[in-house]
């Protein structure tokens, strides 16, 4: 009757083989088994995480729980089943559009927005600073292949709003309040959206 | 970039690192789930639904482990929730063996014979028959190499439990795949299935 380990620790290795000929099945079986690896579309699965990514973004909420993708009720587990994935991927690319067909437009509703600040071009991707609060602008570039869900995040964590920009080289003036210009600094540098990053001189 | 870099990207917002991610881990992610749902489809859905999880919380990541193993700590998850949906419980483990089966041939090595003979579809076969939970601690030691702190961290127990799973886990498997290639003599005692 063969014992199992009593007390293995981190250098006890239940697969230790204790032969060649054991090890070399071992390694055998693995490959095996990591040959199933290329079974995945690797594309066809990215394809369909892009859109529940697009919906949550659409919906204004970048880390917002996904729909489920399949019902957890018991009565409808056949339903579920029989509703292949491309379904249930091409009805959330619909929700996903509708919602961003509704975004834009209150986006680009002037009725929904105060009075655009003095000099600003562009509707503030960021956090707007109240009158009161004193503020310290930065120069910042973002890199070309930076989307503008991924430049509205950066600039919401960082408490910053758009004062002006871009300009013809790509440089927005962004406003962060006084008390946390340094911190906002540091964090703003270390975003993977942002080329560059310095206080106005 | 490395993983903690585009997990921190993720975090960011950045959906190429997450993209760079998927494309490092996904196939490994796929592999394991499949041992864990049996469905291909099903996998496929797992390791989806894991990599929204892990742009979701990508901010959580601690270091405390790999990304790799925090990663599969998720796709686990999910393929387990795919399962009970399908409501098929996950075996018990059998931490109480019955005695080893002896072999047909006591005077050959069985592991040379396995290594030439034996045939995916067998291995799949074997490892399928398995307890999930003996299933997945050989799988993720003999496959992905994770070391007994790693799978104690996914499968939420002990080491000493992990190192009993892998321990009869190999040995199953090496019987059942004997059995398979008709290398024992399949009226000798056998363990139990489960």
């Amino acid at each position: 009757m063969s014992t199992p380990p009593t007390q293995p620790s981190e250098r006890d290795d239940p697969l230790a083989p204790h032969s060649e000929a054991e090890r070399l099945w071992l390694a055998h079986s693995a490959e095996q088994l990591r040959a199933q690896r290329d079974a995945l579309d690797v594309s066809a699965n990215w394809s369909r995480i892009a859109q529940r990514l697009h919906t949550s973004e659409a919906t204004g909420s970048p880390q917002q729980t996904p729909q489920p993708h399949r019902t957890t009720a018991t009565g409808l587990t056949a339903l579920g089943a029989w509703l292949s994935s491309w379904r249930q991927g091409l009805a959330g690319f619909a929700v996903g559009a509708a919602a961003a067909a509704v975004v834009i437009a209150f986006t680009l509703s002037p009725a929904l927005h105060g009075p655009a600040q003095t000099g600003t071009t562009l509707q503030p991707l960021g956090q707007a600073q109240p009158a009161s609060v004193e503020t310290v602008q930065l120069q910042i570039v973002f890199r070309d292949q930076a989307r503008i869900a991924e430049v509205r995040a950066t600039l919401q964590a960082a408490s910053a709003s758009v004062h002006d920009g871009p300009s013809r080289l790509g440089v927005w003036q962004v406003e962060v309040p006084k008390a946390r210009a340094s911190a906002a600094l540091e964090q703003l540098a270390k975003s993977a959206v942002v080329e560059h990053i310095a206080r106005q001189p | 970039m490395d993983d903690c870099s585009l997990l921190a990207a993720c975090a960011q917002g950045d959906t190429q690192a997450l993209e760079r991610l998927h494309a490092r881990h996904a196939r490994a992610a796929f592999a394991f789930a499949l041992r864990l749902c049996g469905r291909a489809q099903d996998a496929d859905d797992a390791v989806a639904e894991a990599f929204v999880t892990v742009w979701q919380q990508a901010a959580r990541y601690d270091r405390r482990s790999s990304v790799r193993t925090w990663l599969l700590g998720i796709v686990r998850h999910k393929a387990l929730d795919l399962l009970r949906r399908r409501e098929q419980a996950p075996a018990a483990a059998d931490e109480d063996e019955a005695p080893a089966v002896e072999t047909a041939d006591p005077g050959a090595d069985p592991f040379v014979q396995l290594a030439r003979q034996q045939q995916v579809e067998q291995l799949q076969a074997c490892l399928n028959a398995l307890p999930l939970p003996q299933r997945e601690a050989l799988y993720l030691a003999l496959v992905e190499g994770l070391t007994l702190r790693e799978i104690a961290a996914i499968q939420q127990v002990p080491d000493n439990t992990v190192a009993t799973r892998i321990h009869h886990a190999k040995r199953k498997l090496r019987d059942c795949l004997m059995t398979a290639s008709g290398l024992k003599n399949p009226g000798a005692r056998c363990d139990s299935a489960t």
